[in-house]
């Protein structure tokens, strides 16, 4: 279905969220526009302003809307332990299974030439700078389990190794392709005991 | 549904991209009908981790698909043990291999050949940690002569001349050696490719800037991130 003018771009424009589709963002434009329009402002005005708000942490590049995380500026947290993740959601993942008292580091993605994405892309550069400071004595590959999770792993882990810190991999319980997202937190917590240091 | 069927095709997926909010797309090695385009459906949830684990690069799978040309469907996968497990260089090395040959190969061109080299390459990959730079030139040769590039190392054209181990010469991707004071290999390291030998650390050198040499000129120009990622490895 093919509609024009504003109402077409708002149903256009919810396609967009993940899950998704043409139908169920028509019913949601239409919920919107005639049954809560206070609701709809709000969450307008909102969006806007987590868009304007919310960048990345500049320690660990998670999002947040001051320049330092709850937990990069956490005064409880480990600075020397840093466990380095995919995406902010890994974070929240991690998280909730509260094994882990360090800071994160968040890539945004893993390494995968194939798809153009190389060290550039990860922020790898302000990781390195902050292995190089000597505030951090160990780090954690918490990357996914699939083969971009891995070559990214062993990237870092030699990026460790050349300001001798200690890396460890932790150690999924799940097959290869397994992304962090879709372990469970039991399954995580022993994943994240079960870390084995890297030569 | 088609009546062309495709059961428990052997094969490897070389890359796979993200279509959609839970399906895939995949560049896949088969067997006998070459590289072919699959999609994958809703295979990216919770549901289905077993077989986005077996749709990882490097497995050996059972591919089954429906669908003529261009894109078809992926209707069901399984691995085919034994498994191929890289680690480290060695994964950088596959990615490197399988970029070679998302770029160079055409879609539903079969070449069984092809699979075939590209099993061994990888079996012998996950093995040889010491001599990944000799397994991959030769890996490079034979891939070259299965497309139909295969080169010809041991005639200097130019001059009507067998190549001399002494001599130093250039090299023309299509052609072969041209005997040069100024060449950048050797007719000794020329040869041992040929001879399917590379010992020395000078040959592998050489070797390595020949097959670079050769493989820019069919990728007409394409920048491999893979071939950067390495050096970046290298240097950190
Ligand atoms: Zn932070």
């Amino acid at each position: 279905m093919q509609r024009n003018g504003l109402l077409g771009q708002l149903i256009q424009g919810l396609c967009c969220l993940p899950g998704v589709g043409p139908k169920s963002a028509q019913r949601m434009a239409f919920h919107l526009l005639q049954r809560d329009r206070t609701g709809a402002e709000q969450l307008a005005k909102t969006l806007l302003q987590t868009l304007d708000n919310i960048d990345y942490c500049q320690q660990c590049r998670t999002l947040t809307e001051d320049k330092l995380c709850s937990i990069c500026s956490h005064p409880g947290r480990d600075q020397s332990t840093v466990c380095i993740v995919e995406s902010p959601a890994d974070v929240w993942v991690v998280e909730q299974t509260a094994v882990f008292n360090g800071v994160y580091f968040v890539l945004h993605g893993r390494l995968s030439p194939l798809d153009g994405i190389g060290p550039e892309e990860l922020g790898l550069e302000l990781l390195e700078q902050q292995l190089s400071s000597g505030a951090v004595k160990e780090i954690i590959l918490a990357t996914n389990s699939t083969v971009e999770g891995e070559a990214t792993a062993h990237f870092v882990g030699e990026l460790a190794r050349k300001y001798q810190i200690k890396a460890s991999r932790i150690a999924h319980g799940v097959p290869m392709g397994g992304e962090l997202e879709y372990i469970d937190a039991g399954t995580l917590s022993h994943a994240f005991n079960g870390r084995r240091e890297i030569d | 549904m088609s009546d062309h069927a495709i059961y428990l095709e052997p094969a490897f997926v070389l890359h796979s991209r993200a279509y959609r909010e839970s399906s895939l797309i995949l560049d896949v090695l088969t067997q006998r009908l070459g590289k072919v385009s699959l999609l994958a459906k809703a295979v990216k949830n919770k549901k289905n981790t077993e077989i986005s684990a077996c749709l990882q690069p490097f497995n050996p799978i059972l591919v089954s698909f429906y669908g003529n040309t261009g894109l078809r469907v992926l209707s069901d996968v399984e691995l085919e043990p034994p498994k191929i497990l890289l680690e480290g260089k060695a994964l950088y090395c596959g990615f490197y291999v399988n970029e070679l040959l998302k770029y160079l190969l055409h879609t539903d061109d079969p070449c069984p050949e092809i699979y075939l080299i590209y099993r061994r390459f990888l079996e012998q990959l996950q093995e040889n940690f010491d001599n990944l730079e000799t397994l991959l030139r030769f890996f490079e040769l034979q891939l070259l002569e299965a497309l139909g590039y295969g080169l010809q190392l041991t005639h200097d054209f130019s001059q009507d001349k067998a190549v001399v181990s002494e001599k130093k010469y250039h090299f023309i991707p299509d052609r072969g050696p041209v005997e040069s004071k100024q060449g950048f290999i050797s007719g000794d390291t020329l040869l041992s490719l040929q001879n399917k030998v590379l010992k020395s650390r000078q040959a592998l050198f050489e070797a390595k800037k020949l097959m670079r040499l050769v493989f820019d000129f069919y990728l007409q120009g394409r920048q491999l991130r893979s071939r950067t990622l390495i050096k970046q490895l290298y240097q950190s």
